[in-house]
């Protein structure tokens, strides 16, 4: 007894002290600077709508200078402006194409910068920027198509610039695009009476420990998983045994969830105290019975986005099925790939690396289309028809769910592989979870 | 009325009452947390004001500052810059008890200010990596304590070992060598700071939000002292001769031999890591040679030559205004300090041996 209290000691200890030194870590920083918006959202709650919207405006742009730099927080701002003046005042195909223009110039960035700009020591910078700017580009291409190819009503230049430097969404999401942020406002600290003080503050013991509960998700998981994913990699799993290494693909699956479901947490936390119902992320991604499934339940507002900028304009259900399916699960592994280049930059992150990202969003995109061929097939019906007659429906579902469990698991090993690593290692840990090696 | 207040049905003053409650509220958890975010951050400190951050100590000479946090910045324009925070031993390392945790290995890092890790992220510095390479293995847990203090050469590394140092209980006691400095005819001094930093005054002391407004750490009780490194660099000049290197070198492993049996005396093993200043300069890489057979030594200085010359990508291997070295140094380091361990068998068997789940 005395023994495991003694662990447990030492275990606080180090884990108080493994919290005490990520307070530099770029979470801590957005977890704070985001609270410090929060607060100056209610400080400006006696303005009117347009007053509150500025000042938060004016928090984002601040915390993304002392986050970010303020050089590129400016940088951030004029290429915002720059965008919404093209899209709303340059008229016609011209306009459009410079839109897309100016997206394309979002997209390789670091390119243009000057080298100085995102280099030395401040590597939570440049993990900020690439991080902000993936989901920003979702965002910016989200505003240009829908105003000149969707028809969307103008929003006002406060509302635009709000929903795409908004900060507590701005780092890590979830993509809210300017309609969805503007029909997420509520009237939050906007209260109007003492009945409604009161309801607000009643709300306040959640919000507070919605956030409490994302930080902590975060610096547990933070502490406490994934510590062998690099000598797992590197030594194609032999460095643990089978088992291990079932655990470990299960370990990769709950620290990628925790944390980041943490990060949303946060996000909505945030976004609830200053009076926006920011979307959720996740939905008990665990719990998916089917590959596709789990792409309703998992990173939501990627997903949404992608159906609806991606691969709704492929054509959908409506023709190229597979092709679709494919090629949008292909653009979800670019889009990685591509944070991944402004992380490491060209050199340490060639070609050769990407297939990781690559690899796993082919994986799913297979499994979604084998998925939709089994329940759609006419020439397998007699075998669906065996399955359903001979298992409950809830050893089926359970089953259902098992093997979605099992399989994104496996596919978040090529996801998180190093890029130091070669792909092989990728292969040789499947073998050897298999007992083949 | 105003077009603002149609918006939100604001139609006078007694409606306004709750919103301004709410704003109050607001007012002080924003000024509570900035005072927060100001204390996390520290005052950022141009990287060459080294008076700052060290302090007299009746016991061991000189440590940084106890208790300051600081980020380190080039203010030259660079766009880097660093946390730092100081713990109540004076030590760059984080907050640590003497007693060590069963089970755990633990490492004292000695020496100057090459590898203290000013101006690299925490989780680069060598310490925090070499700790990071035990995990992966799944070993012992390592415990890497950081006593890297600016201006030590092997004679104050020695002192603080003796005074300081073993109450750490050490298994393994490395010193971080700079033959450019340490084992030179000349080496660097330290003067004590009369006036040139005024005493704090007002809120500077209390409020972080005031010393950041201030621009400069609040807090300096006892007499701020200041590291001066060589004046010239004794390889190439004509004044540091053959017999005067001769002798130095001699001086050197004197000390490293002194160092090696207090380390020893105290039952833990020793190593020495050779580890090429910044900005480079030559030196000549014998003294690794010379401990050969006595103590387990590497040295870095031809990894890092052949990186400047060969590598694809620039490196980060020295912060160049700092003088120290940047992380990519710190990584070659830690590498190279875990292979040097492990050769010499100074590593426990559970620490190469991994047994965590």
């Amino acid at each position: 007894m005395s023994e495991a209290l003694e662990w447990v000691r030492w275990e606080a200890l180090d884990l108080a002290i493994g919290c005490w030194e990520a307070r530099h870590s770029l979470f801590i920083h957005f977890a704070l600077y985001g609270a410090i918006l929060a607060c100056l959202g209610i400080v400006a709650s006696p303005l009117g709508d347009r007053g509150r919207i500025r000042v938060l405006v004016a928090a984002s742009i601040a915390s993304l200078a002392l986050l970010g730099s303020p050089g590129m927080a400016a940088a951030a701002l004029a290429y915002a402006l720059a965008l919404y003046v093209v899209v709303e005042h340059v008229p016609g195909r011209a306009g459009t194409a410079l839109g897309w223009l100016l997206i394309g110039a979002l997209a390789a960035y670091p390119a243009l910068l000057p080298e100085t700009a995102l280099v030395g020591n401040a590597e939570d910078m440049r993990e900020f920027w690439a991080f902000a700017t993936n989901v920003w580009w979702l965002r910016c291409i989200a505003y240009l198509v829908d105003r000149r190819s969707r028809g969307i009503p103008r929003r006002p230049l406060r509302e635009y610039l709000l929903a795409t430097l908004f900060f507590p969404t701005f780092v890590n999401g979830p993509i809210e695009t300017t309609e969805q942020l503007a029909a997420h406002r509520r009237k939050g600290p906007a209260v109007d009476g003492w009945d409604e003080l009161r309801a607000y503050l009643a709300r306040l013991p959640g919000m507070a420990l919605r956030f409490a509960f994302g930080a902590t998700k975060v610096l547990l998981a933070t502490f406490y998983l994934g510590q062998s994913n690099e000598t797992i990699f590197a030594t194609g799993g032999t460095s643990v045994g089978h088992v291990r290494l079932w655990l470990w693909a299960v370990e990769l699956y709950a620290s990628f969830y925790v944390i980041f479901s943490g990060w949303t947490d946060v996000a909505v936390a945030l976004g609830r105290l200053v009076g926006y119902e920011v979307q959720e992320n996740f939905d008990a991604p665990w719990r998916a019975r089917s590959v596709a499934e789990f792409w309703r339940r998992w990173h939501i507002s990627f997903g949404v986005w992608l159906r609806n900028y991606v691969y709704i304009p492929l054509g959908g259900n409506r023709r190229h099925t597979v092709r679709n399916v494919l090629a949008t699960f292909l653009a979800s592994g670019l889009w990685h790939v591509w944070g991944a280049l402004k992380v490491l930059g060209f050199e340490a992150y060639p070609p050769a690396a990407w297939s990781g990202f690559v690899v796993w969003g082919l994986m799913n995109g297979g499994a979604v289309v084998a998925a939709r061929w089994w329940s759609e097939a006419e020439g397998v019906e007699p075998v669906r028809a065996l399955v359903r007659e001979r298992l409950p429906a809830l050893v089926r579902d359970r089953a259902n769910q098992a093997m979605a469990f099992g399989f994104v698991a496996i596919a978040w090993i090529p996801f998180f592989l190093p890029p130091w690593v070669g792909f092989d290692a990728c292969w040789r840990i499947l073998q050897r979870m298999l007992y083949l090696a | 009325m105003r077009e603002s207040e149609s918006e939100t049905g604001l139609v006078g003053p007694r409606r306004r009452a709750p919103r301004w409650a709410v704003s109050a509220v607001g007012l002080v958890l924003a000024t509570v947390l900035l005072e927060v975010a100001a204390r996390l951050e520290g005052v950022p400190v141009c990287g060459d004001a080294q008076g700052v951050f060290l302090e007299s100590d009746e016991e061991v000479g000189w440590t940084f500052t106890p208790g300051q946090t600081f980020r380190v910045t080039d203010c030259r324009g660079r766009a880097w810059s660093a946390p730092v925070t100081i713990n109540h031993e004076g030590l760059a390392d984080q907050p640590r008890p003497f007693e060590k945790r069963p089970g755990s290995v633990r490492v004292l890092l000695l020496g100057g200010q090459l590898a203290d890790g000013l101006g690299v992220a925490r989780r680069d510095r060598l310490s925090v990596r070499l700790a990071h390479l035990a995990d992966q293995t799944r070993g012992a847990r390592l415990s890497v304590v950081n006593a890297l203090v600016p201006g030590y050469g092997p004679p104050e590394a020695l002192r603080w070992l003796e005074r300081r140092g073993l109450r750490y209980e050490p298994d393994v006691v490395v010193l971080v060598l700079d033959p450019s400095r340490d084992a030179e005819p000349q080496r660097g001094s330290i003067r004590t700071l009369d006036a040139d930093i005024a005493p704090a005054s007002g809120l500077v002391p209390l409020s972080a939000i005031a010393q950041w407004v201030a621009g400069r750490p609040g807090v300096m009780p006892r007499h701020p002292v200041a590291f001066v490194p060589p004046a010239t660099r004794a390889v190439g000049r004509g004044q540091a001769d053959a017999s005067g290197r001769a002798t130095a070198h001699a001086r050197t492993q004197r000390e490293i031999a002194s160092l090696a049996e207090t380390a020893q005396r105290a039952g833990a093993g020793f190593a020495v890591l050779i580890a090429p200043p910044c900005p480079s300069v030559a030196y000549e890489p014998d003294l690794c040679a010379a401990l050969a057979g006595d103590v387990p030594c590497t040295d870095l200085g031809a990894t890092f030559d052949g990186l400047r010359r060969d590598a694809k990508r620039p490196l980060e291997l020295c912060i160049d205004p700092l003088g120290r070295w940047g992380r990519d140094g710190h990584f070659l380091a830690s590498h190279a300090l875990w292979d040097l361990l492990a050769q010499a068998k100074l590593w426990p068997e559970t620490v190469v041996r991994g047994y965590r789940l």
